[in-house]
């Protein structure tokens, strides 16, 4: 298993470099959520003087609370339902071998 | 004759218990499926059959629904900013499908290569990570990145080439592209996750011996890895092309369809159809031409990935 030490790191070169594209814009939002509300930040300048409070305000205005409050009895009244309803229709379809399971499958997948 | 008629009987009645048991099981079967199916009716079936039924009327949502035939998708046909979404649409395969498949089979396969330790996971989480954040978001960042004094302009002037900045989303030939440059970057780190997830599945020796003959990078990806990944290329095509026809939140966020009818997507058509011009019948027509387009354009890469698996 040797590989040729030119194509070892430009493989890694490749990598590195479609990382750096990939990480840019969360680099870019982060730091644009550190600047004074009301200014338009030039890219990836670092704020002279980063709001940290930014987030606080935001958490404030958005009604955070609430907003999560809402996902969290989606995910509770959701998800146990859904896992119940599609746990017996797989045994049903997997194990119970009714006739027609191959077109019930389908059908219920492309739903 | 008497032990003849003996055992006759206990086999036959067996046979008659066997049968009343598997009919009692397709039975109890069919109760375990029932709530899927009621869902299921519910609210996938219903809805689609409610569609197929709007597209025939014209309809404004409250008023009185007249019966209109097929002249909503006559119309859909016709108008070219009704059938020039569609284009788009496939347009947007080429950046949301063919590209992150292709790329994510090259970083796949230079992770399987070159980066097998604990850098190639790192690589992989990274790329990964556009996908754990909402479309709608991913949507917003790249509006700014793009915008005109964003990050893209900036660092395209820092290289010197500030000749060619613009502010991508309102450039009439370049919205299609920037939109699916955001595609790509939220597409790829699936594609790459699933296919180096395919790639582990390869039979190292095969990789080995290669390599014993000398093989290129190139010639080990054209020769094992592609005829080897046929199914997880399908699964890859078959997501994102269904995430490229129905797109809707990047596109909406970022654009909203404009400048013009630059990046109107059917998705993006179907919304303002309905909810702003209040035309239900066309609207829905649009919607079960999509539909159909979508299964049109699924089936064949689904039959190709499954035969050349098998």
């Amino acid at each position: 298993m040797r590989i040729a030490r030119g194509e070892l790191w430009t493989g890694r070169a490749f990598l590195l470099a479609l990382m750096a594209i990939t990480i840019l814009p969360f680099i870019s939002i982060f730091v644009t959520a550190l600047h004074p509300s009301g200014t338009v930040p030039n890219g990836l300048e670092w704020p002279a003087d980063p709001q940290w409070g930014n987030f606080i305000e935001a958490f404030k205005v958005a009604q955070m609370p609430a907003l999560l409050l809402s996902s969290t009895f989606i995910v509770i009244a959701v998800v146990p339902v859904s896992l119940v309803i599609s746990t017996m229709a797989g045994f049903a379809i997997g194990l119970l071998r009714i006739p027609g399971s191959s077109v019930l499958l389908s059908s219920l997948c492309s739903g | 004759m008497k032990s003849d008629n003996d055992s006759v009987a206990p086999a036959f009645s067996r046979r008659f218990f066997l049968k009343r048991k598997i009919r009692r099981e397709i039975l109890i079967g069919w109760l375990f499926v029932l709530p899927a199916l009621v869902m299921y009716t519910l609210f996938v079936l219903q809805p689609l059959v409610l569609t197929v039924r709007y597209s025939f009327y014209k309809w404004n949502g409250v008023g009185p629904m007249i019966w209109v035939g097929l002249k909503n998708y006559v119309t859909v046909f016709q108008v070219p900013n009704l059938i020039g979404t569609i284009f788009n649409a496939f347009w947007l395969v080429v950046w949301f499908s063919f590209i992150p498949v292709g790329l994510g089979l090259v970083v796949a396969s230079v992770i399987h290569r070159v980066a097998t330790g604990r850098f190639g996971s790192i690589s992989r989480t990274v790329l990964f990570l556009p996908q754990v954040i909402p479309l709608v978001a991913a949507g917003i960042i790249w509006g700014w990145l793009l915008a005109l004094p964003g990050l893209i302009n900036q660092i395209l002037k820092a290289v010197g080439l500030g000749a060619i900045t613009r502010a991508w989303l309102g450039d009439f030939n370049w919205a299609l592209p920037a939109v699916g440059l955001i595609g790509i970057w939220v597409l790829l780190g699936f594609c790459t996750v699933l296919l180096s997830t395919g790639m582990t599945k390869i039979d190292p020796s095969l990789y080995e011996s290669a390599r014993i003959d000398g093989a290129s990078w190139f010639r080990e990806f054209v020769g094992i890895t592609i005829p080897l990944l046929r199914y997880e290329i399908g699964v890859c095509l078959t997501v994102t092309v269904i995430a490229a026809l129905a797109a809707f939140d990047i596109v909406y966020v970022s654009t909203a369809g404009g400048p013009g009818n630059a990046t109107a997507v059917p998705g993006i058509q179907i919304y303002i159809l309905a909810f702003s011009q209040r035309s239900i019948g066309l609207a829905s027509a649009l919607a079960v031409m999509l539909m159909i387009l979508v299964v049109v354009v699924i089936l064949p890469i689904q039959r190709l990935s499954r035969e050349n698996n098998a």
